[in-house]
């Protein structure tokens, strides 16, 4: 009993981390189509700059998150930019942003070399730092980055389906010419959704960098569970995106504490293939249904 | 005054309108008569902002249109009620109607626009959560007016509102027009329904092929015998 709800906490915690790292991918892809590679180089850059600017100039790694937010808006916001005047259709994004992966991770590479790096524990508190109820544990800094997922996946759901903002932003998805019209100006809410990506992109990047060793090439490991995330989550669905990230940080919780911990990594991918058999839609709805043009 | 002049519209190199000109005031209700293809749809989208012209001017009380941004032409006074409707069908009436206003940021004004669409069409007030495009027809045409009205214009250009609506329902739109009309908005009226469409117009236009090929008052026109011909089959 104790191992199970161990296991519950500790998935529960997971997802919150899933959630935070696929909620941008999901809004940009969903709400702006650039299916968007980088991501997972902006998440894997602001890992580096935590774990940098806390083991070689000792800041606490939480507080580096006021260098890498505005680092992930940035870049989220350039690439935002660059989308829309090159004009890249969907598929254009995939294979531009894939590159721009690959280019980030040569420049970590090139700084950071191969090695595997992570912060040495007397640079980082939050790793000892942990939440003892009873029996059970919870690391402190994984219960702030539920708190931060919680609150970026709520905001990002207020925003679609309760502001003017929102109601503005699905109307140019669905029908852009009479949304700009009637008076939207598409390009300015676009860079708003590429801020929030980039705020998310950025805190979660920085929790890998807190709680993981860094390889360059340990960007490629989170894109199996986001893309499961954000497809069985229904594009630029907050709600969606929460949900899906916390049953698939479940299952990977319970399939590491009752079976083989070397599958725990399949789990998020063989749930996908499985839902994606039998409600090829996945699991929730998109934000805005858009006929593939 | 809204002016269109020596207007030409091109989709890559396929001519779909050559100098044309027309010029309306706010107290008018003007119709744009022609064949398919003849360039009525494109005429309004052009003044609507979201074609671009390759020469030629739209001018609004002299002020020329072209050098805004597409998304600011709404907030000058001109509102467009498309061919087609052109809902955002995934959003509620209620939600379509407040985009109407995106351009004006007056709570109270835009809850009073929006008190007055509910008061010209009460279904609408009844089926304010609903998606817009689960309505019928009629309905979705209510709201496409709705919906333009709410951006508080001066001119109103309606692209064939009568088109894909029951026969008792196409009655109601030309009411609705003459109503339109009379709330002291300039209408500018796409039509294929010449018959009805003369019954209420102040002066029309007809287009054929992209060009201008004549224009006059109610009373020229239903005297013409090439629009008796090609028209209303008389």
């Amino acid at each position: 009993m104790q191992q199970w709800i161990q296991a519950l906490i500790t998935g529960l915690l997971l997802g919150g981390l899933y959630a935070t790292l696929s909620l941008g991918f999901s809004l940009t892809w969903g709400l702006l189509r650039t299916i968007n590679f980088a991501h997972f180089g902006f998440a894997l850059l602001a890992s580096y700059v935590t774990y940098e600017l806390s083991t070689v100039h000792g800041f606490d790694p939480l507080l580096t998150l006021v260098a890498t937010v505005p680092i992930g808006v940035a870049l989220s916001l350039g690439l935002q930019w660059f989308v829309s005047k090159v004009k890249l259709d969907m598929f254009g994004t995939l294979v531009a942003t894939f590159g721009l992966l690959l280019v980030l991770e040569a420049a970590i590479s090139r700084y950071w070399l191969q090695d595997l790096r992570r912060i040495p524990t007397e640079n980082n508190p939050w790793l000892s730092n942990v939440l003892s109820v009873g029996p059970y544990t919870m690391p402190v800094v994984q219960i702030l980055g539920l708190v931060a997922a919680v609150a970026l996946c709520g905001f990002s759901w207020w925003l679609l389906q309760r502001s003017r903002a929102g109601y503005a932003i699905r109307a140019s998805v669905e029908n852009p010419t009479m949304a700009r019209a009637f008076g939207i100006d598409a390009t300015r809410l676009g860079y708003l959704i590429a801020a929030i990506s980039g705020v998310s992109v950025a805190i979660a990047g920085s929790m890998i960098g807190i709680l993981y060793a860094l390889s360059p090439a340990s960007a490629l490991i989170w894109v199996p569970v986001t893309l499961a995330v954000v497809l069985l989550g229904g594009l630029a669905n907050p709600v969606g995106v929460a949900i899906s990230a916390t049953a698939l940080a479940l299952a990977e919780s319970f399939t590491r504490q009752f079976a083989d911990p070397s599958l725990a990594q399949l789990v998020a991918l063989g749930i996908l293939v499985i839902v994606l058999l039998f409600k090829p839609s996945g699991l929730f709805r998109p934000t805005v249904e858009v006929s593939e043009r | 005054m809204l002016e269109v002049t020596d207007l030409s519209v091109y989709y890559g190199e396929a001519r779909a309108l050559e100098d044309i000109s027309i010029t309306m005031d706010q107290g008018e209700v003007v119709a744009v008569l022609g064949a398919n293809g003849a360039g009525k749809s494109t005429l309004v989208n052009t003044m609507a902002g979201i074609i671009p012209a390759r020469s030629g001017q739209v001018l609004l009380d002299g002020a020329p249109l072209q050098r805004l941004a597409s998304h600011k032409v709404v907030g000058e006074g001109i509102a467009l009620v498309p061919e087609g409707r052109m809902l955002f069908n995934q959003l509620t009436v209620a939600q379509n109607l407040k985009l109407g206003a995106y351009s004006l940021d007056d709570r109270s004004e835009i809850g009073a626009l929006q008190q007055t669409v509910y008061d010209l069409f009460p279904i609408l007030h009844d089926r304010r959560d609903q998606k817009a495009g689960t309505l019928s027809g009629g309905q979705q045409q209510m709201v496409a007016i709705g919906r333009a009205l709410m951006a508080r214009p001066r001119y109103l250009l309606m692209d064939e509102p009568s088109l894909g609506l029951a026969p008792i329902i196409v009655d109601d739109m030309f009411d609705l027009i003459v109503r339109v009309h009379e709330m002291g908005i300039g209408v500018l009226v796409v039509e294929q329904n010449v018959a009805r469409t003369l019954e209420i117009c102040d002066r029309g236009y007809v287009l054929e092929q992209g060009t201008l090929a004549l224009s006059g008052t109610r009373e020229e026109l239903l005297g013409s015998s090439a629009v008796r011909e090609a028209y209303l089959a008389m």
